[in-house]
C-alpha cells in the first residue's frame, strides 16, 4: 500500500514538475516579447512627458509600525519627487519604538483637528499632525492594527483621489510616481497601477534616492535581487502581457479612492493585503461589469530594503505565504470561474495551484526521495537525470531573468556584476532553495492549523547617508 | 520541484535525457546571449563616453558660429550616426520649446538627417517608429508632410504615435483634426496622447481647437481633452461653447470638465449656469460647481457656498471650506466663526482647512476628484 502510494506520488510529482514548467515556459516566451517590445517603446518615448498640469494628484500612504531608524530617509525620498500636487501621510501604527518622536523632530510637527473621514475601517485614530516645516507631510498617530489597518486609517484622512501605499523601508526615484500617475491620465478607465520593486542594499543613496545602483555584498543579498528580478521582469511583465495582474506590490502600488472605498479598503485581516485588494477590485469590475482595468508600468521604481540575515527573510517568506494562501482563500470563488475571464481561469489557478503548493510538493518530494530508494522504487540514473533537469531548467530561468534586465535596464551595469548575479542564480539551488521551500511549508502549516504569528519581525539597517530634506523646489 | 520521479522506463529515460541535452543548449544560449550583451552594452558605452564631449563641441562650435566642415565630416562619419542618434535622445528628445538650430543644421550638414530620412520611409515598423522619433528632434517643417503621410495611412501605432510628436512639435495647427480623428477612438482614446501632444499646439491653434469643439463631432475622450487644453492655456473666447455643452451633454465627464473649465475661463454671468449644478445628486459635479461658483463670484458667492460646508459628502464638505477660505478675509472669518462653534462636522472641517492653510498646504486648487 505505502509502496504503491510512493509510486503514484512519484508521477504525480513528474506531471506537476511538467504542467509548472510549461506555464514557465510559457511567461518566458512572453516575456521575452514584452522586454523586447518594451525597450523599443522605451526608445520611441523617450523625452515624451505628458505636462505635470495634466497628471492627477495622489496621497502615498507610509505605514510605520517601530521605523525609526528607517523612516526620515524614506521620507527624504517621498518628500522630493518630481511631482507638483500631492502628500505624505505617515501613518504610525503604534510603534512601540520613538518613530512617532523622531518624526516630531524632524518636521516640526503640530497637531490639527477634524482630518478624519473614517470611510475606511481602521482601529481609532489618536491624532493627526501636520509638519510646520514640509507643507506635504501629514503624521497621524493611531493604535496598533497592522499594515492593512494603517493604510486604511491614511486614506481617511487623505486629501487627493489617488492613493498609494509604499513602505517605509523603501525609496521611490525621483521620477516614478509621475511615471506610475501619467498610466491614470491615459485611461479613466484605469483605476490601479503598480510599478518595479528592487532592492536597494548595497547601492549608494543621497537625500533619499538611489544615486549609484551597486549590488549587495552577501550571497543571500544578492540572490534576492535575482529573485526580484524573476518576480518582476519574467513574472509580472510576463503576466501584464496576458493582461492577468495578480499583484501589485504592497511596496508601490496606486488606487483610486472610490473604488478602494467600493471594496472596503485594504483588508486589516489579511496578510496579503496587497494581493486581496487587487484580487477584490477584479471580483468587483468582473462581477458588475465594469469599465475599470488594472495595469502595471514596467517603468517606476521603488527601491527596498531586503532582509540580509536568513532569519528576517524567514520570517517574510512564512508570512508572504500565509498571506497569499489567506487571500487566495478568501476569494476562492475565483478559483476556474469563467465569469472572472482570464483572472479566474488561468491567474487564481496558477497562483493558487503553483504559487501556493508548490513549496509544499517541493518540500514533501525531498523525504519521499528517500523513501523511494530505500524502497527501489527509484532508479539513481533517472534520479540524477531528473535532478538535472530541474538544476538546468531552474538556472534558464534565473539566467534568462538576469538577461532580461541586461537588455532592458541595465541597472546592474558595472562589470562582475553579471557574474555575481549569475553566481546567486546558481548557488541557490544549493541551500537557499530548500530552506525557502521550508519557510513555504512552514507558513502553510501555520495557516492550516490557525497558527497566527503575526507579522513577525525583521531587523533593519539605517539607510546610509543623512542629508538636509528638500521638497521639490517645483511648487 | 524537483526531487521525486517515477520508476525510470527506457522510453521516459530517453526523454529526460534529451530534454536535458535541449535545456543544457537552452542555458548555455541564454548565458552566452547576456554575457555578450553585457560586453558590447559596455563597449558601446565606452565609445559613447569617447564620443559625446566631441559632439558637444561640435554643438557648441554651432552655437558660437563656427560650424567646421572637416572636423564635421570627421566627428559625424556615417559609422557614428548611431551614436550620434543615442546623444541625441538623451539630449534634445524633450518636447519643451528649445532653440535647436544649430543642432539641425549640424544634422543636415552631416548627412545625418538623410540617413534618418531614408530609415523613416521602410516599412520596417519598430526601425520606422524610431527613425520618424528621431526625425522628430530637430523640430524641422520640412517634415511635415512626412509626418502627415504617415498619420494618413498609419498601419502601426508607434509609427503614428512618433508621426503626431512630430507634428506637435512643429507646430502644425492644421493637423490638429487628422491627430484627434486618427489617433483617439471610443475604444482607445488614448487621452495621454492627445494631451501631451496637442499641449504645445494650443498656443496657435486654439481657434481651430474650439471649432472642433464646436463641431460636436468628437467623442467624449477627445472632447474633455479639448476642454482641459483650452482651460490650462486660458482661451477665454471658449466660455460660451464651454456653457452650451454644459447645459446639452448628458456625459457626466463632459460635464465636469466643462465647469472646472468656466471656473477659470467663465465670467460672472456663467455663474447662473452653475448654480443648478450645486444641488446635483452627483457629488463630483456638486463639489466642481461648488469650487467654480465661488472662483468666479469671489465674496458674492458665501451664501451659495457657506451650506455646503455641512454637506453629506466629505469631499463636498472639504471643497465648500476651502473655497471659503479662498474667498479670502469675507470667506475666512466665516470660517473662523465657523470653527469656532460647537464641535459638529462643519466645524471640525473648518478647523481642518484653517490648519492646512496655516500649514501651508493650499497651494493649488484641489484637483481631480
Amino acid at each position: 500500500m505505502f509502496l504503491e502510494f510512493l509510486y503514484w506520488f512519484n508521477w504525480f510529482i513528474l506531471g506537476y514538475f511538467i504542467l509548472l514548467n510549461g506555464f514557465y515556459f510559457l511567461l518566458l516566451i512572453i516575456s521575452s516579447f514584452a522586454v523586447a517590445r518594451y525597450n523599443k517603446e522605451f526608445v520611441v518615448t523617450k523625452g515624451v512627458r505628458l505636462p505635470i498640469t495634466f497628471v492627477k494628484p495622489f496621497s502615498i500612504l507610509v505605514p510605520a509600525y517601530n521605523e525609526a531608524s528607517v523612516i526620515v530617509e524614506a521620507l527624504r525620498s517621498f518628500l522630493s519627487l518630481d511631482f507638483e500636487e500631492y502628500e505624505v501621510i505617515v501613518c504610525n501604527d503604534g510603534s512601540k519604538d520613538n518613530t512617532l518622536q523622531v518624526l516630531m523632530d524632524e518636521f516640526a510637527l503640530v497637531p490639527v483637528e477634524g482630518a478624519i473621514k473614517y470611510r475606511f475601517p481602521c482601529k481609532p485614530i489618536k491624532t493627526v499632525y501636520f509638519s510646520k516645516t514640509h507643507s506635504r507631510l501629514v503624521v497621524l498617530d493611531k493604535e496598533n492594527g497592522g499594515k492593512a489597518d494603517a493604510q486604511n486609517a491614511g486614506a481617511n484622512i487623505a486629501r487627493y483621489p489617488y492613493m498609494g501605499a509604499v513602505d517605509s523601508d523603501s525609496l521611490l526615484s525621483f521620477d516614478s510616481m509621475r511615471k506610475l500617475m501619467a498610466r491614470f491620465s491615459a485611461s479613466p478607465e484605469t483605476v490601479g497601477v503598480g510599478g518595479i520593486v528592487r532592492i536597494s542594499n548595497g547601492s549608494r543613496i543621497e537625500n533619499g534616492h538611489v544615486v549609484d545602483v551597486r549590488l549587495p555584498t552577501s550571497l543571500l543579498e544578492n540572490i534576492q535581487v535575482v529573485e526580484y528580478l524573476r518576480a518582476f521582469l519574467y513574472g509580472r511583465m510576463g503576466w501584464s502581457h496576458l493582461n492577468i495582474l495578480m499583484i501589485i506590490s504592497g511596496a508601490f502600488g496606486v488606487f483610486r479612492q472610490d473604488v478602494l472605498a467600493r471594496v472596503g479598503g485594504w483588508n486589516s485581516k489579511a496578510l496579503g493585503e496587497d494581493i486581496d485588494v487587487v484580487l477584490k477590485i477584479h471580483r468587483l469590475i468582473h462581477e458588475n461589469k465594469l469599465p475599470m482595468r488594472l495595469s502595471f508600468a514596467p517603468d517606476p521604481v521603488c527601491w527596498t530594503q531586503a532582509p540580509a540575515d536568513l532569519k528576517g527573510l524567514g520570517v517574510q517568506r512564512d508570512r508572504w505565504q500565509r498571506g497569499l494562501m489567506q487571500t487566495l482563500f478568501l476569494n476562492i470563488r475565483l478559483f476556474f470561474n469563467p465569469r472572472y475571464k482570464q483572472i479566474g481561469m488561468l491567474g487564481y489557478p496558477y497562483f493558487f495551484l503553483f504559487e501556493m503548493l508548490g513549496g509544499v510538493f517541493e518540500f514533501i518530494s525531498y523525504p519521499i526521495i528517500f523513501a523511494c530508494f530505500f524502497f527501489g522504487i527509484v532508479n539513481l540514473s533517472f534520479f540524477v537525470l531528473f535532478m538535472s533537469v530541474a538544476l538546468i531548467w531552474g538556472l534558464c530561468i534565473s539566467y534568462m531573468s538576469v538577461a532580461l534586465e541586461e537588455v532592458s535596464y541595465r541597472r546592474y551595469s558595472k562589470k562582475g556584476d553579471i557574474f555575481k548575479l549569475f553566481a546567486a542564480g546558481f548557488f541557490e539551488n544549493f541551500g537557499y532553495r530548500q530552506i525557502h521551500s521550508w519557510w513555504r511549508v512552514r507558513g502553510f502549516f501555520k495557516y492550516i492549523f490557525g497558527i497566527n504569528s503575526g507579522w513577525g519581525t525583521i531587523q533593519r539597517a539605517q539607510f546610509k547617508k543623512r542629508t538636509v530634506i528638500q521638497e521639490n523646489p517645483i511648487s | 520541484m524537483h526531487n521525486a520521479l517515477p520508476q525510470a522506463s527506457e522510453t521516459l529515460h530517453q526523454i529526460s535525457l534529451n530534454t536535458l541535452a535541449g535545456l543544457l543548449v537552452l542555458l548555455a544560449a541564454i548565458t552566452l546571449y547576456a554575457l555578450l550583451k553585457h560586453r558590447t552594452n559596455n563597449r558601446l558605452q565606452e565609445i559613447m563616453d569617447r564620443l559625446i564631449p566631441r559632439f558637444e563641441g561640435l554643438i557648441a562650435a554651432g552655437r558660437a558660429g563656427a560650424f567646421d566642415l572637416a572636423l564635421i565630416a570627421d566627428v559625424l562619419q556615417p559609422t557614428h550616426y548611431d551614436f550620434f542618434e543615442r546623444f541625441l535622445r538623451n539630449k534634445i528628445s524633450h518636447l519643451e520649446p528649445a532653440d535647436l538650430s544649430v543642432e539641425r543644421r549640424l544634422a543636415n550638414i552631416s548627412g545625418f538627417v538623410s540617413w534618418v530620412r531614408k530609415r523613416a520611409q521602410e516599412k520596417k515598423k519598430w526601425q520606422q517608429a524610431i527613425a520618424l522619433r528621431t526625425l522628430t528632434y530637430f523640430r524641422d517643417p520640412a517634415d511635415i508632410p512626412l509626418f502627415r503621410s504617415i498619420l494618413d495611412t498609419w498601419t502601426f501605432f508607434p509609427c503614428a504615435y512618433a508621426a503626431v510628436i512630430g507634428l506637435g512639435l512643429c507646430n502644425d495647427t492644421q493637423s490638429i483634426e487628422p491627430i484627434i480623428c486618427r489617433i483617439s477612438r471610443t475604444n482607445s482614446p488614448n487621452r495621454d496622447v492627445l494631451l501631451t501632444v496637442l499641449n504645445p499646439l494650443v498656443k496657435d491653434g486654439a481657434e481651430e481647437m474650439h471649432r472642433l469643439l464646436k463641431s460636436g463631432k468628437l467623442h467624449e475622450a477627445a472632447v474633455c481633452v479639448l476642454i482641459d487644453l483650452l482651460r490650462e492655456h486660458g482661451y477665454r473666447p471658449a466660455h460660451n461653447t464651454l456653457e452650451s455643452l454644459l447645459e446639452k451633454s448628458e456625459s457626466e465627464e463632459i460635464r465636469i470638465h466643462c465647469i472646472e473649465a468656466l471656473s477659470v475661463l467663465g465670467d460672472a454671468e456663467s455663474v447662473d449656469i452653475l448654480i443648478p449644478f450645486l444641488v446635483e445628486d452627483n457629488f463630483k459635479l456638486r463639489l466642481k460647481a461648488i469650487s467654480a461658483v465661488a472662483r468666479l463670484f469671489g465674496g458674492r458667492a458665501l451664501p451659495f457656498v457657506e451650506k455646503y460646508i455641512r454637506d453629506m459628502n466629505w469631499w463636498v464638505k472639504r471643497t465648500a471650506a476651502e473655497a471659503l477660505y479662498r474667498m479670502g478675509s469675507q470667506g475666512q472669518e466665516r470660517l473662523a466663526a465657523i470653527a469656532a462653534a460647537p464641535g459638529d462636522q462643519a466645524s471640525m472641517m473648518a478647523k481642518l482647512i484653517l490648519a492646512e492653510a496655516a500649514c501651508g498646504r493650499l497651494r493649488g486648487e484641489i484637483k481631480g476628484v
